[in-house]
């Protein structure tokens, strides 16, 4: 089964995200902030990481740099998911080496899509 | 909603896709049509059915129709199609054209412009395309849907519905609490009001002509009439891109695009 760690201080987001992620069939992991993120990665690395892109004051770019550097870290999607539409901030995740960018609030259908082009759900899923 | 109500909407459903969502879909059917109404200015679910039921309008039918039966719009619906269509098959029809020929894409019920915009993001994207000319039209039965289609404005919610980040920084701009398509991406697109029952084809032939989760509405017979007629407009090696869980039946002058569902090359017959 796909596994996706959820990165978000809200309690409420990762709650909400890992409702739509289970009726996709997707194992979730969480983490309130991106220490623990990253232990969990080290422990068991997911197939896609949902990533608030700052968490009390902490930017996601050092998370993500530090994902790519462990083994099997090159290859995880990652997607920034925040509450900010700001083309700038759009295109600094990008830059940042983000997959793709989810904006808050997101529904089922967001994710869905989104998770379905990164090839993260099988044909037909949902 | 009384049980009436929604019987009648589930009937007319049935008539126009040939299944009905049953009973116990009330709650959802419900929600659609409150959707629906909101987008026609109709003031609740009710007063949809109501308005139906004693001037039926096509516009209003197909509109339900489609909110209930899920023919919701996305970027690149489905990915697969788009994603052969940018690496391969331009690159396969080009090949066979002289380099002043163009190629011509028509994307039939076309809807709010997502496709449309997705074929010209990838026709952007296709390198075999480089130096060579292309046109696309879109053509929708609806007015209402078409002035959407063209404004190229979407929510925070569709734009996020299958488009991915790099195309949407390259192609999107802020507008407001919208994103708008950028004008060289609106200006490759010519959007025409038709008809696929009654108007006739557009003139001309197409290269590819997409006509997605559209034959779901039509009857058997129409169906036939429809793929027939597609076959028409489309050059001779020319594709077909129609819903993934939709096919054309033996006999009809197609071969299924090998490692796709739903994309098929006009042959010979």
């Amino acid at each position: 089964m796909t596994t996706c760690l959820i990165a978000d201080e809200s309690v409420v987001i990762r709650m909400v995200a890992r409702k739509i992620l289970a009726d996709l069939n997707i194992d979730v992991v969480e983490a309130a902030d991106f220490d623990a993120a990253l232990t969990s990665c080290r422990a068991a690395m997911p197939a896609v990481v949902l990533i608030e892109s700052q968490i009390k004051d902490v930017s996601a770019q050092g998370f993500v740099a530090d994902l790519r550097e462990l083994p099997e870290g090159h290859d995880v999607r990652v997607i920034y998911c925040t509450s900010s539409d700001e083309m700038a901030d759009i295109q600094a995740a990008y830059d940042d080496g983000a997959d793709d960018y989810v904006i808050k609030p997101f529904d089922g259908e967001v994710l869905y899509s989104k998770f379905l082009r990164l090839g993260l759900l099988p044909e037909g899923a949902a | 909603m009384i049980a009436e109500d929604i019987d009648f909407v589930r009937a007319l459903v049935r008539e126009r896709t040939g299944h009905a969502p049953g009973r116990d879909k009330a709650f959802q059917i419900e929600s659609q049509l409150l959707t629906v109404a909101r987008r026609h200015g109709i003031e609740d679910a009710d007063r949809l059915v109501r308005l139906m039921q004693v001037r039926p309008s096509e516009i209003l039918c197909r509109d339900v129709t489609e909110a209930i039966t899920g023919k919701d719009s996305y970027f690149f619906r489905d990915i697969v199609p788009f994603d052969i269509l940018r690496e391969r098959l331009l690159a396969e029809i080009a090949a066979k054209r002289a380099p002043e020929v163009g190629l011509r894409v028509w994307c039939a019920a076309c809807g709010t412009g997502e496709e449309p915009y997705s074929v010209v993001m990838s026709m952007r994207e296709a390198a075999a395309l480089d130096g060579r000319t292309w046109e696309v039209l879109a053509t929708d039965i609806s007015p209402q849907i078409l002035e959407k289609a063209k404004a190229g404005l979407y929510s925070q919610f569709e734009i996020q519905r299958g488009l991915p980040i790099g195309m949407l920084l390259k192609y999107f701009h802020k507008l407001n609490a919208a994103w708008q398509v950028d004008a060289s991406l609106r200006a490759r697109v010519v959007f025409r009001l038709h008809d696929l029952r009654s108007d006739p084809m557009p003139t001309g032939l197409f290269d590819v002509v997409f006509c997605r989760n559209v034959l779901v509405f039509f009857s058997t017979n129409e169906r036939t009439q429809l793929v027939d007629r597609l076959r028409d407009v489309l050059t001779k090696d020319g594709i077909l891109i129609l819903g993934a869980t939709e096919s054309v039946a033996e006999g009809h002058g197609f071969t299924a695009v090998e490692g796709t569902k739903g994309v098929f090359r006009r042959s010979e017959t």
